[in-house]
């Protein structure tokens, strides 16, 4: 390039290309779950995804960056499958099923995002995450278990106690049946279909009655 | 009845420069002097967690020539970042 190329191309117009963005956001998650916070360098994660470091900073300005926004973005996936078709002034037991189907679907299909933010939960970027929150859902959410409460269809708790009981039972079934065996050395291939996951309902369902 | 088909590409209207540098965490306030100056820049970061240092600068005006000019000014190595 001589001092005077400049002239005829005085700046190329950088474009954001949704395929690209997808490709960096999708290898991020993977080296992260794979190797950890650590891992993930823009330089590796640029050679992973087939782009430049500098395609990269187009859409993220440093690593932390990224991990947010990726964050933002997985967390963004979920809310809006965990919302798809659900009715905040449902019963508390129909609300709940479709929460279960909607939670365990998308966590079932997206193994690797799950691991994610777990990852993020219990790291340092967790208490930049909890400022990001949609407070839609948490509204949404939060409206639900009001009426219910009202209706006297829940018992009221704390917001931790509640949330222990009412998806971590889900959670752990969707962990063990991604692990893809049982628990205790069960030789037995675990998984999580309908059938498990109504009679554990059943049991939560139960056990948050008044 | 319209149809609407969402283009493939999106042109950000702010233009992204990226440059590779020696600025360092402790050299901040120097480079903010100068770039904060600059009403041009909507918004620039520098990334010292990287090997490369990348400066990331948003403007819709200004050009790599320009950038590297300021920053070479004040003593540091700016070069731009190519794709």
């Amino acid at each position: 390039m001589n001092e005077h190329s400049f002239i005829f191309v005085p700046f190329i117009m950088r474009t954001r290309d949704e395929n690209k963005e997808q490709a960096i956001r999708r290898k991020a998650i993977e080296m992260i779950v794979e190797e950890g916070f650590d891992g993930l360098s823009m330089q590796k994660l640029a050679k992973a995804a087939g782009v430049s470091p500098a395609t990269i900073y187009i859409y993220f300005k440093d690593r932390d960056d990224l991990i947010m926004q990726v964050w933002m973005g997985e967390m963004k996936k979920m809310v809006d499958a965990i919302l798809k078709n659900f009715d905040p002034e449902a019963s508390f037991e129909e609300g709940m099923r479709i929460q279960w189907m909607n939670r365990a679907k998308f966590l079932m299909e997206n193994p690797m995002s799950m691991h994610f933010m777990e990852q993020v939960k219990y790291s340092p970027y967790h208490n930049v995450s909890l400022t990001k929150m949609d407070s839609n859902f948490q509204e949404v959410m939060g409206r639900f278990v009001h009426n219910a409460i009202k209706r006297k269809e829940l018992v009221k708790l704390p917001f931790e106690v509640y949330w222990s009981v009412a998806f971590a039972p889900l959670y752990q079934l969707v962990k063990t049946h991604i692990s893809g065996r049982g628990l205790r050395g069960n030789p037995e291939k675990f998984e999580l279909d309908e059938k498990t996951m109504n009679m554990t309902l059943k049991l939560v369902i139960k056990a948050l009655k008044p | 009845m319209y149809s609407f088909t969402p283009k493939p590409m999106e042109t950000i209207l702010s233009e992204v420069l990226i440059f590779k540098t020696n600025i360092h965490e402790a050299d901040v306030k120097t480079v903010a002097v100068v770039l904060d100056a600059d009403y041009r820049i909507t918004r620039w970061s520098v990334d010292y967690g990287d090997i490369d240092c990348v400066l990331r600068i948003e403007s819709q005006q200004l050009t790599t020539e320009e950038v590297i000019g300021r920053v070479s000014n004040i003593g540091f190595h700016c070069e731009e970042l190519p794709d």
